[in-house]
């Protein structure tokens, strides 16, 4: 479904990300974990748009991606990103309205609106509320929400359990695998190895802007290197 | 006496509101004092006296025509001197630096092309003032008032009940946030020049209607500065509250005590609410929860 082939990203003179290729197919969820700094939120960032890359090719569904960040949302590719990013001074209702803005069908906007409701029940509570009174967790479920607004083939989740208590985040990834049973595409960053290798199919180890290792998401947890450097047993 | 202070109070307060709010837009999405708003509002001036005296159109059509042609130009002035300096990320100072070159700039053009004369509208109402209670209230501080706050509501509507206005809002916390849901940066940024236009024009045919038109014209809406940044820069009620406190203030100030003083009180009134209130009567700072 999405394919990177040999991507190069600069900061200033900082190489951010060098020569990265990765492979998304259909239906599946891929992760990619890697420490701070290593270049993973970089790696979404330019396939949403918001990072310009030096080189390198990206292709969606078999044509080159576009590089202005709406021509990609319209072609159903949704970055739910880094913490959070709610509009706080917009109200739950319109930050969820806000997902769906390149949408003109406003009735199907309205039957999405209340099918988030009912996947997030914890945000119908809150229509009314503006998004930056609330919680941690709820801004999360409500960044989450609206990134699906869109109606995404392909959805990018760039550490959706930053700074969330544990029974919360394993909330997180039951609502991440509940979407990606519906058929939509993820994409997934975390810096929680464990939770993202568990639900991956495939997973990428990314380390100081190039690829290390990728294989099977299951089998990579055996690993012993992995374990060693990211699961910390 | 009181009351005739107070609406002419109000009246001038309803402009500087109006003013601010042009400051308020461009700040709030963009963060710089967009400087060349002083020029706007001079070239409206110049562009309703056009229509109002020497076209001959009715005053009130005068300030629609003249509000879309200035929010054309403050739309092109946009593309022409912001975008570029934008899409490098270049710092705000940037972006004020250019700004006030903008307004030199314009200002020499009217210079240079209509000359240094001062021109005075023409009587556009059949009565300028209304008796009311004994106190001669004037009708161009009624009209302005009147003006400004259906402008006031106008806005207020559009920014929230449009899908435009709502991204608007959203720009203003998170540009990059509202890039990703597929907003055209660009569109938003040009309909808040837009707006920021319109409303210059509408403020500078009142400004040339009250006091005269002559290229200089535009440093007046320093006041309207001051007005945006009492109110906390980039919050619209704010900029309107502002407006009509230092308005009122003024004349106040101008009648019971002596005009001379008046701008004195205006800039040290400035100096002590920043002091207090570093941020400004309504300024927000959103901070993220983690």
């Amino acid at each position: 479904m999405l394919t990177i082939k040999d991507m190069n990203v600069f900061y200033g003179h900082i190489h951010a990300l060098q020569g990265v290729s990765i492979q998304v197919n259909q239906s599946e969820i891929v992760s990619i974990i890697g420490s701070n700094g290593a270049g993973k939120s970089t790696l979404l960032n330019s396939i949403a748009g918001i990072v310009k890359r030096a080189s390198g090719e990206i292709t969606f569904e078999n044509n080159p991606l576009p590089t202005r960040s709406y021509d990609i949302v319209k072609l159903g590719i949704s970055l739910v990103p880094e913490r959070r990013r709610i509009f706080p001074n917009l109200t739950v209702n319109e930050n969820l309205k806000m997902g769906a803005y390149l949408r003109n069908n406003q009735k199907e906007v309205e039957i999405d609106l209340e099918e988030m409701y009912r996947l997030f029940p914890i945000l119908k509570k809150r229509t009314k509320q503006f998004g930056g009174t609330l919680s941690g967790g709820e801004q999360q479920m409500l960044t989450i929400a609206r990134g699906l607004m869109s109606r995404p083939k392909f959805l990018m989740l760039d550490e959706p359990s930053l700074g969330l208590a544990p029974n919360l985040t394993e909330e997180v990834f039951l609502k991440i695998e509940e979407i990606n049973q519906t058929g939509i595409t993820i994409l997934l960053v975390e810096q929680n190895a464990f939770k993202a290798l568990e639900i991956a199919n495939r997973a990428y180890v990314l380390e100081n802007g190039k690829i290390a290792f990728s294989g099977i998401g299951a089998k990579m947890l055996d690993n012993p290197k992995i374990k060693d450097a990211y699961l910390g047993v | 006496m009181f009351l005739q202070t107070l609406v002419t109070g109000l009246g001038i307060g309803s402009i500087y509101a109006l003013m601010a709010m042009g400051y308020c837009l461009v700040f709030s999405i963009l963060n710089f004092s967009n400087f060349a708003h002083g020029a706007m509002i001079m070239i409206g001036a110049y562009v309703g006296y056009l229509f109002c005296s020497i076209i001959g159109i009715p005053f009130f059509l005068s300030i629609i025509i003249t509000a879309v042609i200035t929010g054309i130009l403050s739309v092109i002035n946009e593309r022409l001197a912001y975008r570029s300096l934008r899409e490098r990320n270049a710092p705000s100072l940037y972006l004020i630096i250019t700004a006030m070159g903008i307004s030199i700039m314009l200002e020499n053009l009217v210079y240079s092309t209509i000359g240094s004369n001062f021109y005075a509208y023409p009587r556009v109402f059949s009565k300028n003032y209304l008796e009311i209670f004994s106190s001669t209230i004037g009708l161009i501080d009624i009209y302005s008032f009147f003006v400004s706050i259906i402008c006031i509501i106008l806005l207020h509507l559009f920014l929230n009940n449009s899908k435009i206005g709502m991204a608007i809002r959203a720009g203003v916390a998170d540009p990059i946030a509202t890039s990703l849901m597929g907003a055209n940066f660009n569109v938003l940024i040009r309909n808040v020049f837009f707006l920021s236009g319109i409303f210059a024009g509408i403020s500078g045919v009142f400004m040339g209607l009250r006091y005269m038109v002559y290229p200089q014209m535009g440093w007046i809406t320093n006041k309207a500065y001051i007005a945006a940044v009492i109110g906390g820069l980039g919050s619209l009620p704010g900029a309107i509250i502002g407006g009509f406190i230092l308005g009122i203030i003024e004349t106040i100030v101008s009648v019971y005590i002596s005009s001379v003083v008046r701008d004195v009180f205006s800039f040290s009134m400035l100096i002590l609410i920043l002091l207090l209130k570093p941020l400004g009567l309504f300024g927000i700072k959103y901070e993220e929860k983690m």
